[in-house]
């Protein structure tokens, strides 16, 4: 039964190192093997990917009742400056952290036409995979930060290595931008230690720590304005991330003249921003949520409606895909903000099946600029004939993104906004019902400018009769691919197998956020050596019975 | 209720029922390039057929079989069926399982799609034997139906949802069928983004209905903790919405309004009805068996078949009632005058749908909801006869749809005339065919009704009647105009029609563009990866334009048996449907009895006063007159033939007929504003305020930020003097500060 046993002291930070350890071996391997250098990062994403899962099996993080801490480890690294490594498991981070691992390896797996600079890619790649793997798991907030900011680096070394000129342009207006924008969460994160040393005379950067004298209300007493003033400097670090108009327009021109292998960055770093509201916004600063939310909901629903509006006349595929992200995003965090049960688990599955849906459009989208080395939309134009097969699973991705019933988009955007109605139909925050109605029109400004696409591809003649010889897609395109269409399927038609472990902790997101202080839940914290000894405890436990 | 526990069987026989058409769809997207390949191009499509034939037959036969064994058995009134299978969603507050919900009207409902679905299969086997993606074809279709099953069997809203977006997705499809031409693509974009507004009504209806059975919501702004109405989190089925949802809508009246009007906007986009009809003559676009299933007979009712399920919602709220009613109205009128100016036979028999789809918004909002199944059921029937002939009359006339290139088909497609006589004269309601039946049944409706539904001081029952009959005119002209300009008015110049087109040298053409095609050669030595064929497969590229264009020289020939069974059975359909249906008012009894839950039905004040018992009397004899007028005028005007001087125009004839033909502009202008409109707006956004204002603040920042480096620069200059000249100065400074703290 239990012939893997990875449930011993560390095992998640050992997994989760994996890339790095990926990192140093394809650092080691010459330029010549450069098909080396990519199999073996594939093997290392893959590790980490399968290491991961298996682990989650072990502490049964599959079918967790509980919205505390399946797993925490920590390490006291300076303690007079309060920086401690912790790193934990919940309901929250857990598919992220799946989910990141599957995009590294799908993005390595399609690079496979790269002809040049392939150790770059690879590892650039990889650190990525290291620094969102981090950046989720991670609960202390130094160490978040410093996470959250070494995501930048692989980005920036992809788009300006790859794009050209232009593309260095806009990495360095997205390195500007983004990190900018978290440099208030610094500042933020040193106050919150201060307030913490206040409240409880230890300095602390621990998320646990901090979230606990929230909760019952010692560390903001009644110091609403410095709240207020702390949530911005955290909304604004992930605002930027989200991206949440107007603080969007680093994206479109990123999106723009990023590489192939880079749907990574589409698909997960914008996870970073909902992330980041769900797991510390909201906890952190619960008194002043409910004088933002009508300003978070409206902004939100402006990224859909002005997203999605802007996509639909977008020349450039990727610029396309840029804005509908930012729309699709707004769905994600219009979920979460909007406080009712229904709207956060919507929230939060539909940012899930946007690292799905986008991860695949992003894929196959790469798929085609190897065949064709074009993005103008222009340039495309009748291929269903010649690839019939990528032809439809391109339309199941594009499905998936409109949000149709039986694939994973539906559940997530009709929670969501379900979860709006319900809160605004209760006139609660001064919510109204009709902004359900508002936000709604995503799903048809959706439907417009996904259908362009896809019209714009696959419909009408060919526009270059060149085009007449294309082949359809390769075999491992077509499984890699295949994949993706299966999680489409399998959370379109069952989507309680990620429910039901998101379940719990929105749950208890939602009551930290509702209730007043004192009566908010707070997140176990126990040592290294408790975690221990309950794990061994359950697994002696079960051994027994197996006998 | 009947105890389940005789018909154990009945729960396995539903699942299958909506399974079957899915493994069809299944086996044809799987392995029907594969038959084709293995057994070839004609036994491969032979058996591709009749196996997509079977899965929607089995469906049927399965459904007769439910019939027989139940509603036969049983009264009608006992016989509602709930089927659990699994959870889909499961949520702590919100649980929706697949379920399945089988009474009166949805068994009504299976009935006709699997049995005018097979029939449209059967049909399809000829009518697309040539088309080279055979298989795509019926794989789409096979799906529609399972959809369109979910869609009338779901036990819950969200799963009816399900259905709805399903068969929405397999309309775009096939509407989009033959991709090669860019306007049935937009026309296929067209229909999913129209239905998407609809969707989004429906969607906030859903929302509404949830909100008031179940809220989760904790706290309120005032503070007030609302407690849950129920605790059962599936509260989106039908049994707790018709056993919770009448109590609550008497203490809020105002919310059924609104709910009533959200699901009215969703089954205003589905149906096709004013102003979310435009979508459906484009829909045209598709293969004419899909425009006969789903743009004529299933999907496009399905909105008569939603306030049919929630007709108790629309109960409590007469205002809705009759709104429902006037939209009805509208688009019956509006419809069936664009009719007049069609050229294309499948736009006029698109115009007549909505038109008579409006016809059944009319029953529905005049509180006989009844009647409006009576007439889904009757116009199924017809309309997809019509549809079937027009396409037999395509497939002869090489695939020309223009009207005025047909006539004196009665020589060449005695069977499909006929056949299609009988259709125009059920459609137009001449006695005792099955149209006369319902359209007489919604007038009656109409007069009868009991409902206030006075709105702005306007009697809307009696209007809404009286604008059924002049409808009734209007139907009859038109349909007789299609009939005789294709079948009648033999000669133009002593030749028919077709004939003056002059022939053109097909193949010549054909060649001249394939020639230029391969005399260029490319250049594949940088396609390292093999992307590209080397060359090209002889059968792998087709044209979708490959049929021969209708000339002087063709000879239009009746279409094969399996078409022609089709028709002959829809035909003997539309004559003696609506007869047996409304025989003793059975159809009245076995769907009145259809709610699964009785409820106190709403006291409504009866503010208007009715007096039409004389209408009443003479209905039959008015609606006759109505048929023979409108009948009589395009015998007149189309019996003459066309005008000599102008060739066979009918274009130039009448101002009026130009308008309608442009959908009096309606249809254009929104395309010009939502479409053209739009796109030309989000560009300007993009530059105005994305790359200018937004991005410009962004820049700007940038800019301040590299101009305070450049100030800053100046105190970096490298210059030793000057910043001993700067570090004296500091010290000056703080020596002054500690100085004048000293003295504080």
């Amino acid at each position: 039964m239990n012939s893997v046993c990875l449930n011993i002291p560390g095992a998640l930070t050992y997994i989760s190192l994996l890339p790095l350890v990926g990192m140093l071996v394809v650092s080691a391997i010459p330029n010549m093997y450069s098909r080396v250098q990519r199999a073996l990062g594939m093997f290392f994403t893959l590790s980490t990917l399968l290491g991961h899962v298996l682990f989650f099996k072990c502490i049964g993080m599959f079918s967790v009742d509980t919205y505390h801490f399946k797993w925490i480890e920590r390490v006291t690294m300076v303690s007079d400056l309060g920086f401690h490594y912790v790193v934990g498991i919940d309901g929250l981070n857990f598919w992220l952290v799946l989910a990141t691992s599957l995009l590294s390896f799908m993005a390595l797996l399609c690079s496979a036409y790269e002809k040049t600079k392939m150790k770059t890619l690879v590892n650039s790649i990889l650190l990525l995979q290291l620094a969102l793997i981090g950046a989720f798991i991670s609960l202390d907030l130094l160490m978040f930060f410093i996470c959250f900011e070494l995501t930048l680096v692989p980005v920036f070394l992809l788009v300006s290595m790859w794009g050209g000129e232009e593309g260095s342009r806009a990495a360095l207006k997205f390195f500007v931008y983004t990190f900018t924008g978290s440099i208030f969460m610094l500042a933020g994160i040193i106050v919150l230690g201060l307030m913490h040393r206040c409240a409880t005379g230890i300095l602390s950067f621990n998320y646990l720590d901090i979230q606990s004298v929230v909760a019952n209300g010692a560390l903001w007493k009644t110091n609403i304005q410095l709240e207020k003033w702390i949530f911005w400097s955290f909304a604004i670090a992930f605002m930027v991330k989200s991206p949440m108009v107007p603080f969007h327009t680093w994206m479109p021109r990123l999106y723009k003249y990023s590489p192939a292998g880079s749907m990574i960055l589409s698909a997960v770093v914008l996870k970073l921003g909902s992330y980041g509201f769900l797991r510390f916004c909201l906890p952190l600063f619960p008194d002043v949520i409910a004088y933002h939310v009508p300003w978070m909901v409206s902004l939100c629903i402006a990224s859909i409606v002005y997203g999605g509006f802007l996509a639909v006349s977008q020349r450039n595929i990727m610029g396309i895909m840029a804005y509908s992200s930012i729309s699709h995003m707004g769905f994600v965090l219009l979920g979460i903000f909007s406080l009712s049960y229904n709207g956060m688990v919507g929230g939060t599955i539909q940012q899930l099946n946007h690292i799905i849906s986008t991860g695949l459009i992003m894929m196959l989208l790469s798929m085609l600029f190897a065949r064709k080395d074009s993005r103008k939309l222009s340039e495309y134009g009748g291929l269903k004939a010649q690839m019939p097969i990528f032809a439809a699973l391109f339309l199941i991705a594009m499905l998936s993104s409109v949000g149709l019933p039986g694939t994973n988009g539906f559940i997530g955007e009709f929670l969501s906004l379900q979860g709006l109605f319900e809160t605004g139909a209760a006139y609660a925050y001064g919510l109204e019902p009709f902004l359900a109605g508002v936000a709604g029109l995503g799903l048809i400004i959706a439907a417009c400018y996904l259908l362009r696409l896809f019209q714009g591809i696959f419909y009408g003649d060919l526009s270059n009769l060149k085009d007449r010889y294309l082949r359809d897609i390769k075999p491992f395109e077509f499984y890699a691919a295949g994949v993706m269409v299966i999680i489409i399927f399998l959370i379109g038609f069952n989507p309680s197998i990620v429910t039901k472990t998101i379940e719990p902790s929105i749950g208890a997101v939602r009551e930290m956020v509702i209730r007043p202080a004192g009566e908010r839940p707070t997140w176990k914290r126990c040592e290294w050596e408790e975690w221990h000894k309950m794990c061994n405890g359950c697994n002696k436990r079960e051994v027994r019975g197996d006998n | 209720m009947i105890s389940l526990e005789n018909y154990n069987w009945l729960h396995s026989v539903i699942i299958l029922m909506v399974l079957m058409p899915f493994l069809g769809a299944l086996f044809q997207a799987l392995y029907g390039k594969l038959t084709e390949c293995l057994l070839g191009v004609k036994s491969g499509r032979w058996l591709l057929g009749s196996l997509a034939f079977t899965f929607v037959g089995t469906s049927f036969g399965l459904a007769l079989l439910v019939v027989k064994d139940i509603f036969l058995k049983h009264p009608a009134d006992v016989c509602c069926f709930r089927f659990t299978y699994f959870d889909w969603i499961n949520l702590e507050v919100l649980r929706v399982p697949v379920e399945m919900f089988l009474d009166p009207l949805s068994i009504t409902m299976v009935l006709l799609i699997t049995g005018v679905g097979s029939l449209i299969h059967l049909y399809s086997t000829a009518y697309m034997s040539d088309d080279a993606e055979y298989s795509r074809f019926f794989t789409y279709l096979n799906m529609f139906i399972g959809f369109m099953l979910i869609l009338v069997l779901s036990n819950n809203l969200l799963l009816l949802f399900v259905g709805w977006e399903g068969v929405g997705l397999c309309s775009y499809l096939l509407i989009g069928f033959w991709y090669k031409n860019l306007e049935n693509a937009k026309a296929a974009n067209k229909a999913f983004i129209v239905n998407r507004i609809g969707d989004l009504g429906l969607l906030l209806g859903i929302f509404s209905i949830a909100f008031l059975l179940h809220s989760t919501y904790g706290i309120n702004s005032a503070g007030n903790v609302i407690t849950p109405q129920i605790l059962d989190p599936r509260w989106l089925s039908y049994d707790i919405i018709f056993g919770l949802l009448p109590s609550i809508l008497t203490s809020y009246p105002d919310y059924a309004t609104a709910i009533a009007l959200l699901l009215f906007v969703g089954a205003m986009g589905k149906s096709a009805q004013f102003p979310l009809y435009v979508w459906l003559p484009d829909a045209m676009a598709g293969p004419t068996p899909v425009s006969a299933l789903i743009h004529a007979a299933t999907m496009v009712t399905s909105g008569i078949f939603l306030l049919n399920r929630m007709h108790m919602v629309f109960e409590f709220s007469p205002y809705a009632s009759a709104i429902v009613s006037v939209v009805g109205a509208i688009t019956a009128v509006w419809a069936a005058l664009i009719a007049f100016g069609q050229t294309d036979i499948k736009k006029v028999l698109a115009y007549s749908t909505v038109s008579q789809l409006g016809y059944m918004f009319m029953a529905c909002g005049v509180g006989a909801y009844w009647v409006g199944m009576f007439h889904v059921l009757t116009h199924a029937f017809f309309k997809a006869l019509l549809f079937l002939g027009s396409g037999a009359v395509i497939y002869a006339m090489a695939h020309e749809q223009d009207m005025r290139r047909y006539g004196n088909l009665w020589r060449y497609l005695p069977v499909t005339g006929i056949c299609m006589m009988i259709g125009t004269f059920a459609i137009a309601g001449i006695p005792l065919l099955s149209g006369f039946w319902s359209k007489e049944a919604i007038l009656h409706a109409a007069f009868e009704s009991s409902y206030p539904a006075n709105l702005l001081g306007v009697d809307v029952a009696t209007l809404v009647g009286w604008t059924g009959v002049f409808v009734a005119i209007l139907t009859s002209a038109y349909m007789f105009r299609m009939h005789l300009l294709t079948f009648g008015i033999p000669f133009v110049n002593g030749a028919e029609r077709w004939r003056l087109i002059p022939a053109h040298d097909h193949h010549h053409h054909h060649s001249e563009s394939e020639g230029a095609v391969e005399s260029e050669k490319y250049d594949f030595s940088d396609d390292t990866f093999n992307f590209y064929r080397r060359e090209l497969c002889s059968h792998g590229c087709h044209h979708s334009d490959e049929h021969h264009a209708l000339d002087k020289n063709h000879e239009p020939k009746e279409v094969p048996y399996s078409m022609q069974v089709v028709l002959v059975i829809l035909a003997i359909l539309s004559i003696f449907g609506g007869f047996f249906l409304h025989q003793h008012h059975f159809l009245e009894h076995f769907l009145s009895s259809s709610s699964a839950v009785s409820w106190v039905k709403p006291e409504i004040l009866v503010d208007s006063y009715h007096d039409n018992h004389g209408v009443l009397e003479s209905l039959l004899y008015i609606s006759i007159l109505a048929v023979t007028i409108g009948m009589s005028y395009a015998l007149i005007v189309y019996s003459r033939g066309l005008p000599e001087k102008e060739g066979y125009n009918e274009e130039k004839w009448s101002r009026f007929r130009l308008f309608a033909k442009d959908g009096f502009m309606f249809d254009s202008s929104l395309s010009r504003i939502f479409g053209r409109g739009g796109y030309k707006l989000s560009e300007g956004f993009w530059y105005v305020f994305d790359n200018f204002l937004i991005d410009g603040i962004v820049n700007m920042f940038g800019k301040l930020s590299s101009i305070c480096g450049e100030m800053t620069r100046f105190f970096q200059n490298g210059n030793i003097r000057f910043y001993i000249f700067m570090m004296s100065l500091a010290i000056l400074v703080i020596i002054f500060y500690i100085l004048k703290g000293g003295l504080n």
